[in-house]
């Protein structure tokens, strides 16, 4: 006589998701039909991803779906629980990976700082697991030996107060009957949970639930743009984290397209489309659509990742594309040299960021495709490198995003365009 | 304004580069004009090149969108093309002009006039090419560690679409049933003197097969009366 556990239903409510794992796909042409955890006798178990909306989580209200098979005769009462168990993946969040390397690269130079983020790293590693236990809850077997779908409920408190990030969980499930008192193990399910701060804000949507909307979010995506803004607590920490993420592709994988004339590669604007397959394929070392990038793929870069996770961002853009507005000195993405883009000293016809709000001068900018210089002193030369991630356009008075990217003599010409705020859809 | 409402090129774009792309882009029309419907990539349509990854899209707004990656036979040059497939030269044109407003750069820098092969050629670098051919919008990019001539590719790409089959069989081509979806007509219309035109038609199946088509066999074509 013993249960088993035949399937786990994490995303059980299509439309309210207080309670509920969100609506997720694999990618663009994979769509996720049926539990997230399903065994059949002949292979091993199913486990697809699951994801929150942390901050829309009702902890009252959190549960899954769990169907049981008994063999034997059913028993006259049941009881099943779920314990936290040892993951399969101990670092699937790489803020543990990073405080450790942090710890090793500080113990040469500052034993402190280096224990610092050493406690830092055991706390991360040891943080209790972010679905916990899912106690003892009564189950009725019927006559031919099957549960039917049965509510667990989950504590969700410290689901709510997470962080974006990527969690591996194990649970180990036990019962106990009325004549055998002591809980006993009978399966272990492994799953990996990502975390975002809120629901997904458009190009990505949660309804209609259906396998031919591909605007669900991409279980791929969401790897990614978790990763890069892992331990985010704050919409705009969302937005800043993966404004950097997207720059820091540009060690390597993508640079500014100055050999095909600075042309959108990943995006097409006509068609009002953002090449993610294409892009996330780059981000894991393949060709995708090569290496070249223009502000418009990295403006979606950024608003399609950081809205992903629960941010509100826009593709926004400035200028007013007849003149071309003049820059100051900047660096473009994947190149370390300081000047105009490409050298050519031609400056935008317009040029587009991932920004906030109504894409207004007082709304802040996240551009991953330009390092600006901040230094505004007429008297020093030396550039200061400031990666646009959270300040404000600001007016032509203001010493923001404005003063620092464009030629003082452009300062008109560039302004905000909020009528062409746009998120294009996804393929 | 909804999310959605605003996808495409912005009227302020479209006046910019409408004020910098004249009539001059434009060569004049050719004696035999060229459209081609439901363009497909076939192996052989550039010898010494191997397509990968061919997606096609469907927009939305009349346009198909077919992307291929091209690699050249033992070289590292790698290109992206992107053809989108208008539904006639009217409409090839105006999203040529779109097409410019792709790149950062004054859509008058782009162009180059008189284009020499194409009905109008965007050369914005070594590494891209844009060019109209009849209802198509083709645009070939470098995308490889070794950057690509475009300029050559795209010129040996146009000569591929502008090819008129020698060796078509009088058979019926595949225009009904499975695989009828997948099969690219190609039709050159001439006029005569006179103002009358006179129309060929290909259908190519996606192994290369080549059948002469009537106008009542093109598919989701009807009869002529």
């Amino acid at each position: 006589m013993s249960a088993s556990l035949k399937q786990l239903l994490f995303n059980h409510d299509a439309t309210d998701k207080r309670g509920s794992a969100l609506n997720l796909r694999i990618d663009y042409d994979e769509a996720i039909v049926g539990p997230e955890w399903s065994r059949t006798s002949v292979r091993l178990p199913i486990e697809l991803p699951i994801a929150y909306a942390a901050r829309h989580i009702d902890p009252g209200a959190l549960g899954i779906f769990a169907n049981f098979s008994w063999n034997g005769l059913p028993p006259q009462r049941l009881e099943i629980q779920a314990v936290p168990a040892q993951p399969r993946l101990s670092d699937a969040d790489p803020r543990t990976a990073l405080l450790r390397s942090l710890a090793d690269s500080w113990a040469p130079i500052n034993p402190t700082l280096s224990r610092y983020y050493a406690s830092l790293a055991e706390l991360a590693a040891d943080a209790p697991p972010i679905l916990g236990r899912i106690p003892p809850t009564p189950v009725t077997i019927g006559a031919d030996g099957e549960s039917g779908a049965v509510f667990l409920k989950l504590n969700g408190g410290r689901l709510r107060a997470s962080a974006v990030g990527i969690h591996e969980i194990a649970w180990r499930w036990q019962y106990r009957t009325a004549t055998s008192p002591r809980w006993q193990d009978f399966d272990t399910s492994f799953h990996r949970i990502f975390t975002t701060l809120d629901l997904p804000a458009t190009p990505w949507l949660q309804e209609p639930a259906e396998v031919w909307n591909s605007a669900l979010p991409w279980s791929g995506a969401l790897e990614l743009a978790c990763s890069w803004a892992s331990g985010a607590r704050l919409k705009r920490d969302v937005a800043a984290m993966i404004c950097a993420g997207v720059h820091a592709m540009g060690y390597g994988q993508i640079e500014y397209g100055c050999p095909v004339g600075a042309r959108e590669m990943y995006t097409n604007t006509p068609m009002g489309i953002f090449d993610l397959t294409a892009f996330l394929e780059r981000a894991r070392g393949g060709l995708g659509n090569g290496p070249y990038v223009n502000c418009t793929d990295c403006a979606c870069a950024v608003s399609t990742f950081a809205n992903l996770l629960g941010a509100d961002l826009w593709q926004g853009r400035m200028g007013q594309y007849v003149p071309a507005f003049m820059l100051r000195d900047s660096q473009t993405i994947g190149h370390s040299s300081w000047g105009s883009p490409c050298n050519l000293g031609l400056g935008f016809m317009f040029h587009e960021v991932g920004w906030s709000g109504d894409c207004e001068q007082d709304d802040a900018i996240y551009d991953a495709s330009v390092v600006v210089d901040s230094n505004l002193s007429p008297f020093a030369h030396l550039p200061v490198p400031l990666l646009p991630a959270g300040i404000p356009f600001g007016s032509i008075w203001q010493t923001f995003y404005r003063r620092m990217l464009a030629a003082p003599e452009s300062l008109l010409i560039c302004h905000p365009l909020p009528e062409e705020r746009r998120r294009r859809a996804l393929i | 304004m909804s999310d959605t409402d605003f996808t495409a090129t912005s009227r302020a774009q479209m006046d910019a580069v409408g004020q910098a792309v004249g009539e001059e882009a434009f060569a004049p029309a050719p004696e035999e004009e060229i459209s081609v419907r439901n363009f497909g990539f076939t192996a052989d349509m550039l010898p010494g090149w191997i397509f990968a990854r061919a997606r096609e899209i469907d927009t939305g707004r009349g346009v198909r969108l077919i992307q291929v990656n091209a690699q050249a036979t033992g070289s590292e040059s790698m290109a992206r093309i992107e053809i989108l497939e208008t539904e006639d030269a009217g409409q090839g044109r105006a999203l040529f002009m779109e097409t410019l407003a792709r790149f950062q750069r004054d859509p008058a820098d782009l162009l180059r006039i008189p284009p020499r092969f194409a009905e109008a050629e965007a050369v914005p670098g070594q590494g891209t090419f844009v060019f109209l051919r009849g209802n198509l919008v083709v645009t070939v990019a470098s995308i490889g560690a070794v950057i690509l001539q475009a300029e050559d590719l795209a010129e040996a790409l146009d000569q591929s679409i502008c090819k008129k089959p020698q060796d078509a069989s009088d058979s019926k081509p595949v225009t009904s049933g499975r695989g009828a979806d997948r099969t690219m007509v190609k039709s050159f219309t001439r006029r005569t003197a006179r103002g009358d035109a006179r129309q060929e038609a290909f259908a190519i199946s996606p192994d290369g097969s080549v059948a002469r088509v009537s106008d009542s066999d093109e598919p989701g074509q009807k009869g002529s009366e």
